[in-house]
């Protein structure tokens, strides 16, 4: 099998998954208890509002029906209408999924960049004080609450010493924080990982081998153990994706970025049932979509994977 | 592994130990909150409000004048009963799910299978609100929510444990002598299968913890007056430069907290690997 049949055998694995996503959210508005257009007008609605929204949403409809109309929908990139801002929730979500995803991605970036060398080093290095005092910061950061890490983090550099934004959005200057805030537990992950597997790695005949022939020792840990301890590395990425993006939702709060988390949080507060259902299936399929492709660069990077 | 070799490894570990007594503490706090605490945590006194941390007030005060330290001790009940709650919640969904899977195979396996791979579809916050919006907001909804979104964890571990055991020669004895699956599954796999689900049960309070912090953050989780962590960090955020200690202490609380499980999971984790005993120390 090739590469590409392997991806369109994942591809291809992905849909049921993709299928089931699309009954849960659309079940979401079934399931909350009472009338979803009651809860969403309020009591003071008038009977002809509620028949008018009802028809809208299609809720007049036996259940298979709307389930049908709903996925049809969905292939016409249709989320329906927002209760209260009335407008479409596609055209609401396109720019703030923009900058949740600028947010995710640089907060990721930040992260692999960052905690592979830092992991390296402490494996190098084992048992030294840079190893204690790395893994100490990693465990720190898988620990910490990352809106508690955002205050601090806005109270030294942005309030003490002015050099970022506090909130807002904008350049890059507004990016920086929140990135680094984001992408600091999912650092720490990273390096904890690299270092665990970099030392499982570094014991193996191969590389005793490489050390004998006289190869230089950053040559050796870099071309010939790093390569294999990037495995375990590599399949982290893709449970980070769907980490990253549930945390963009709080940083967003935090940050007061306009991001999709935002909008999500004010629409559960005001019973906006058409943005929850469409965010939360914007970013399952995001997340779906994240894993794919680190399943595909893990069959990349392993070469035990046989397609 | 043998329960006093677990318990040796166990305990020459560092950061287990550590750990064990961080959480040990924040139990006897919580346990012990109408002794410890110096106000009670919702007494209201207009005067002190925003009392820097002095000798009245060891952390200070909050907009209402409300001892911090009061509601951090008294806060100390509400993340920890969460933490248990939701966490047996799911272990309660996974562990058995895990089990069937694991012992039966075939269609069940790919259904439970099926349900683990949906449920990490959704990223947790995203899946804990999704079910927060169904449920409406409070203490109640997040240990159900939160319970519910960590189930898969328990089931993959269960399954994979008992996929490793099922095929051993105590397994196949017990089968021998006429012992029904039920027994089997109940005095033969599931105490064998214990250890790692243990790991995850410590590893998996610490991030139940956060997530509770984090939905109470977003003023989801527990409502006024109630003292929690989160929904006092969600408070002190308009202080931040008036009176930043509003939300130092707190999150260093759930730091601390989270900090003891993780330590006492990896300690516990260490213990059970004897292939990682050469590398971690």
């Amino acid at each position: 099998m090739s590469i590409y049949q392997y991806i369109l055998k994942r591809i291809l694995m992905m849909l049921p998954v993709l299928l089931a996503v699309t009954i849960i959210v659309f079940s979401i508005l079934h399931l909350v208890p009472g009338d979803p257009v009651r809860l969403a007008l309020g009591e003071m609605a008038s009977q002809q509002a509620y028949d008018r929204m009802r028809a809208e949403l299609g809720l007049d409809k036996p259940l298979y029906i709307q389930y049908f109309s709903f996925l049809g929908r969905l292939f016409h990139l249709d989320l329906g209408k927002s209760v209260i801002y009335r407008e479409d929730v596609t055209k609401l979500l396109g720019g703030k999924l923009l900058n949740t995803l600028e947010l995710t991605g640089s907060a990721l970036i930040l992260s692999y960049f960052c905690a592979v060398p830092l992991g390296m080093l402490a494996a190098v290095k084992r048992n030294t004080v840079i190893d204690y005092l790395s893994m100490g910061l990693a465990i720190a950061g898988v620990s910490i609450p990352s809106f508690w890490l955002g205050f601090l983090l806005i109270s030294l550099f942005s309030i003490q010493l002015h050099w970022f934004p506090i909130a807002g959005y904008g350049g890059i200057k507004y990016l920086v924080l929140p990135a680094v805030t984001l992408g600091f537990g999912g650092a720490a992950q990273v390096a904890r990982m690299t270092r665990s597997s970099l030392l499982e790695v570094i014991n193996q005949d191969y590389i005793l081998t490489a050390k004998a022939k006289g190869l230089r020792y950053w040559t050796v840990i870099t071309k010939h153990a790093l390569r294999n301890a990037l495995i375990p590395i590599v399949t982290l990425l893709g449970l980070r994706i769907g980490w990253l993006i549930g945390g963009a939702v709080v940083i967003e709060i935090v940050f007061l970025r306009p991001g999709v988390g935002r909008l999500l949080v004010s629409a559960i507060y005001m019973r906006d049932f058409p943005i929850v259902q469409g965010v939360t299936l914007i970013l399952a399929v995001t997340v779906i979509l994240g894993n794919l492709l680190a399943d595909i660069l893990y069959a990349v990077v392993n070469p035990k994977v046989h397609y | 592994m043998k329960r006093h070799k677990l318990f040796f490894n166990f305990s020459k570990s560092t950061n287990a130990i550590i750990g064990g007594i961080i959480i040990v503490l924040f139990f006897l706090i919580a346990l012990l909150a109408p002794l410890l605490a110096p106000h009670p945590p919702n007494a209201l006194s207009l005067k002190d409000a925003l009392t820097p941390p002095c000798r009245e007030h060891t952390l200070g005060t909050d907009e209402f004048g409300r001892s911090i330290l009061s509601r951090i001790i008294f806060g100390a009940r509400v993340s920890l009963n969460i933490a248990l709650i939701a966490s047996a919640v799911a272990l309660g969904i996974g562990m058995p799910l895990g089990a069937l899977a694991g012992y039966y195979g075939g269609w069940l396996d790919s259904i439970v299978q099926g349900l683990v791979d949906l449920t990490w579809a959704f990223p947790t916050i995203l899946a804990a609100l999704a079910i927060m919006f169904i449920l409406g907001t409070g203490l109640h909804s997040v240990m159900i929510a939160v319970g519910v979104v960590y189930w898969a964890g328990y089931a993959r571990i269960t399954r994979g444990q008992f996929l490793a055991l099922r095929e051993e020669e105590y397994v196949q004895a017990a089968r021998a002598v006429g012992a029904s699956n039920l027994r089997i599954i109940w005095r033969h796999l599931l105490p064998n299968s214990l250890a790692p689900l243990l790991v995850q049960l410590s590893l998996g309070m610490g991030q139940v913890i956060l997530i509770e912090a984090s939905l109470s953050f977003l003023g989801l989780g527990a409502q006024p007056p109630t003292p929690s962590w989160g929904a006092m960090l969600s408070n002190g955020r308009a202080y931040l430069l008036a009176a930043p200690w509003l939300t130092l202490f707190p999150g260093l609380a759930i730091m601390l907290v989270v900090l003891g499980f993780n330590l006492m999971g990896d300690g516990l984790r260490d213990a059970l690997d004897p292939r990682l005993s050469h590398i971690k120390r």
